[in-house]
């Protein structure tokens, strides 16, 4: 266990170096939810409640979706796709911890750098517009965080192993990580990234009734928001849903790997 | 050798196949529903036997099938057929406790972070391979001094040299006290004096760890002060294996002698020393006997003015081909 927390810190310590590049999606992120709150408030406009929603509620919504965006969304289908065409891999290969893990542990080291960048400028939105707005207070109880922190690492497993799978099948396609977008548009339509729940229309609402993306955004806000509480059900169909696509990459990098030729 | 080979290879094969696309737009169009593969034998029905304790040479032109071969070991590509064993494991399972055992570094390409410095990946594998503080402390200390690189393993790796970064790679593959070793052509395209440095080290490695070693190159030079036995092997089959030296007495008949003048002289002159590979003024490469080499370098030496004369050794490539012709007269 140690020597994977020496991991990710190791990762964080690399993200640095990239800091300016983060630094950016950062702030682009952050005007896309400025953007977004602009637009809501002006659908708000002379309204005092839309759908169950204040307005302080839904800009609570989008900042909450930046915050979780800034934990969960993974992607390095890009480079790592290259890296394994390109033969890059081989050091990973060798090495007594195994490539997936060593792709995670990486990986949860951007995130926590990527995360101490997003949170401060985040709650300062937060503070800039509840000067303005009633954003609603939150009862933090103990439930509460604890469903909103194991609903975070849900979301966070989803993505990564949406963007690990695409890493997996550059092992046969060229391109493979041309998936990313298909990922992006998925996650963001059935979700709730774009639109709360309420404000789906009946077709797009029944999808994400029966789909598991919404413990990705829409669910753990709801929680926050206390418009629901997990039930045992809800656990259920995650775990169910986690373990397939576990056992689906596993199968996967084990085919992959008999596969990998190690150009280069 | 009383003792149980620590790697063993049987009737080792793997084959590639490789997609050949037409050149031009038709190709790849046609490419879209009908492609045409093609096998590549990269290794065909190779066997050896190597003990603990030992530095090989495995040579070969390129694409030989040298890379391949220590890409098997290493388990990195799953055999097409025949049996490996490593230190007594498959490799192809990667087991940890056998990754913890072995270390490849290949001169081609690196392991080390880019944008940050050597010591960083240093501390990765620390982590990785579960070294303790104190071993870690010791082992490195001992690296460093041995490659001589306090200065540089704290500067971004990417501002190092090709020599220095080679160093660095070096280091943070024995980082775990590996007992065997792959070294995949460490000293390409490193100047001379820097070849010298690493092999140096090799050799000091091995004596000091009683590491069991197997290295390819392209030069003569490191596998003749580093190897005793050599396995040659040629479109990925094994056409030697054995003494080093008897390679080199029966195949590296000539030594080359590269000459700088500092006059004038015509080609005329200097065919009486030796076989002419090579004449244009100030520059001449003279292919002599090897027994003779040395005597012949003093008498041009007085013969002539000369700025500088240096004796080489024969390509590896120059020797294979010599090898290789006369095993088809054998058969
Ligand atoms: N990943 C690969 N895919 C297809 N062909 C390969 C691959 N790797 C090596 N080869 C081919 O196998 C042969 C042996 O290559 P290699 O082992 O790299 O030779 P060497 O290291 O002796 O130069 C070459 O013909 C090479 O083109
Ligand atoms: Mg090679």
């Amino acid at each position: 266990m140690r020597r994977y927390f020496a991991l990710i810190q190791l990762w964080f310590i690399k993200a640095l170096e990239y800091r300016a590049e983060l630094v950016v999606w950062a702030i682009l992120t952050l005007l896309n939810t400025v953007i977004l709150l602009a637009i809501w408030i002006s659908v708000f406009r002379g309204q005092t409640s839309v759908n169950g929603y204040q307005v302080g509620q839904i800009m609570q919504y989008f900042l909450l979706v930046t915050v979780i965006n800034g934990v969960t969304a993974s992607h390095f289908e890009g480079w790592r796709s290259q890296e394994v065409r390109e033969g890059k891999i081989d050091h990973y290969l060798t090495k007594p911890i195994s490539y997936p893990l060593q792709v995670l542990l990486a990986d949860i080291g951007n995130r926590l750098f990527y995360l101490t960048l997003i949170l401060p400028i985040t709650f300062l939105v937060y503070y800039v517009f509840s000067l303005s707005f009633n954003l609603g207070t939150v009862a933090f109880t103990p439930l509460v965080i604890a469903q909103f922190i194991f609903l975070l690492g849900v979301g966070y497993l989803i993505e990564f192993s949406c963007a690990m799978i695409a890493v997996l099948l550059s092992f046969w396609f060229e391109g493979a990580e041309g998936l990313e977008h298909f990922k992006w548009i998925t996650i963001s339509l059935f979700s709730g990234f774009m639109i709360p729940l309420e404000f789906m229309p009946g077709w797009l609402r029944s999808a994400v009734d029966i789909l598991p993306l919404k413990y990705m955004y829409a669910i753990p806000i709801q929680v926050i928001q206390q418009r629901v509480t997990l039930r045992i059900t809800d656990f259920m169909y995650i775990f169910f849903f986690l373990a397939v696509i576990f056992f689906f990459q596993r199968w996967l990098w084990q085919k992959a790997t008999a596969k990998y030729t190690s150009s280069g | 050798m009383s003792e149980a080979p620590i790697i063993s290879i049987q009737n080792l094969k793997k084959y590639f196949k490789v997609y050949r696309k037409k050149p031009g737009l038709l190709g790849s169009i046609q490419s879209l529903w009908s492609r045409e593969y093609e096998e590549v034998k990269a290794v065909d029905d190779v066997s050896f036997e190597i003990y603990p304790g030992e530095i090989v040479g495995f040579i070969g032109q390129n694409g030989a099938g040298k890379t391949t071969t220590l890409k098997v070991l290493s388990g990195l590509l799953y055999p097409t057929s025949g049996e490996v064993s490593v230190l007594g494991f498959n490799p192809w399972d990667r087991k940890p406790d056998f990754q913890r055992q072995f270390a490849l570094v290949m001169g081609q390409k690196n392991q080390l972070w880019w944008d940050l410095p050597a010591m960083e990946s240093f501390l990765l594998n620390k982590a990785i391979y579960e070294v303790p503080d104190a071993e870690f402390d010791k082992t490195l200390d001992k690296l460093v001094e041995l490659l001589d690189v306090k200065d540089i393993i704290n500067v971004q790796v990417r501002k190092l040299s090709l020599g220095q970064r080679m160093k660095c790679e070096l280091i943070a593959a024995l980082l775990h006290s590996p007992k065997v070793l792959f070294l995949d052509e460490p000293t390409i395209g490193l100047d001379v004096v820097m070849q010298k440095v690493l092999r140096d080290f090799i050799k000091a490695y091995n004596q000091e760890f009683k590491a069991t070693i197997i290295l390819t190159s392209h030069y003569m030079g490191d596998v003749k002060e580093l190897c005793k036995r050599a396995i040659v092997i040629d479109h990925g089959q094994k056409i030697f294996d054995g003494d080093l030296q008897d390679i080199i007495d029966q195949f590296a008949r000539n030594k080359i002698l590269s000459l700088i003048m500092n006059d004038k002289i015509n080609q005329k002159q200097l065919e009486k020393y030796g076989q002419l590979k090579e004449f244009e003024y100030p520059k001449a490469t003279l292919l002599v006997p090897r027994a003779k080499a040395a005597k012949i370098a003093g008498q041009l030496l007085t013969d002539f003015s000369v700025a500088d004369v240096n004796i080489e050794e024969p390509t590896i490539d120059a020797i294979i081909r010599e090898l290789f012709l006369s095993q088809k007269k054998v058969h």
